[in-house]
């Protein structure tokens, strides 16, 4: 299982889920423009999405543009 | 006596009795309480009235709302704003985010210098003011991480469309 924290406006929701799903749900926050970080700090790329561990704690940060 | 400074600003879209804030000052910046987002707006506007009426001095208007500084705190980090900062302070102490000083969070990526605001979110690169834009409304510490982190990890996405 590896937990997804997601940045948002109605407090920060995390949830536990399978890895599979974990790996979906990363690429498709990537796809659109965010950011995912491990908990120690390690950006996750597109390619290693699937590198991913169970027990993985990882933050999903919202898209920033510049103006 | 309080740590915590009350004061009214203006705000679009609010009423001025409903835009009461207080400041904190904290560990390398001040915390902006949204007071008008805590409190029932029948509290509010009583201390509008008492304060327009120089009917209150020093910290006699947490008596007056019922409530203790500890508990103006606790209702802070039970919304998501004081949840958002609660989260921001953990990356500090964890390291990932640099600390705060003098009200600027300061980190250097790609071989330039950003430095945030924290209160206001005014981004400077290399000095020089820039600006960005979030997808959606965040909270205010929800915003600095982002920030943050999209100019540790992916600072390309902050030059200039």
């Amino acid at each position: 299982m590896v937990i997804l924290k997601k940045l948002g406006g109605g407090g920060h929701t995390e949830v536990e889920v399978p890895h599979h799903i974990a790996v979906e749900e990363i690429l498709k926050h990537l796809t659109k423009g965010g950011i995912a970080v491990k908990e120690n700090g390690e950006n996750i790329r597109i390619e290693d999405v699937r590198k991913i561990e169970d027990a993985d704690k990882i933050l999903l940060v919202p898209v920033i543009k510049g103006g | 006596m309080t740590d915590l400074d009350i004061k009214c600003i203006n705000l679009q879209s609010y009423p001025t009795q409903e835009a009461y804030i207080c400041l904190m000052q904290t560990d390398g910046y001040r915390r902006v309480i949204p007071l008008y987002r805590l409190l029932s707006p029948e509290k509010l506007t009583k201390l509008d009235i008492l304060f327009r009426e120089c009917r209150i001095k020093g910290d006699e208007w947490l008596s007056e709302i019922d409530l203790s500084e500890e508990e103006i705190l606790s209702l802070y980090f039970d919304s998501p704003e004081g949840k958002a900062e609660t989260l921001f302070i953990e990356l500090v102490n964890a390291g990932l985010l640099p600390k705060p000083e003098n009200g600027f969070i300061t980190l250097n990526s790609d071989s330039k210098t950003y430095k945030i605001e924290i209160e206001t979110l005014k981004l400077f690169i290399d000095g020089k003011e820039s600006c960005f834009q979030c997808e959606n409304e965040l909270p205010h510490f929800d915003r600095l991480i982002s920030l943050c982190l999209t100019i540790l990890h992916d600072p390309k996405k902050l030059e200039r469309r």
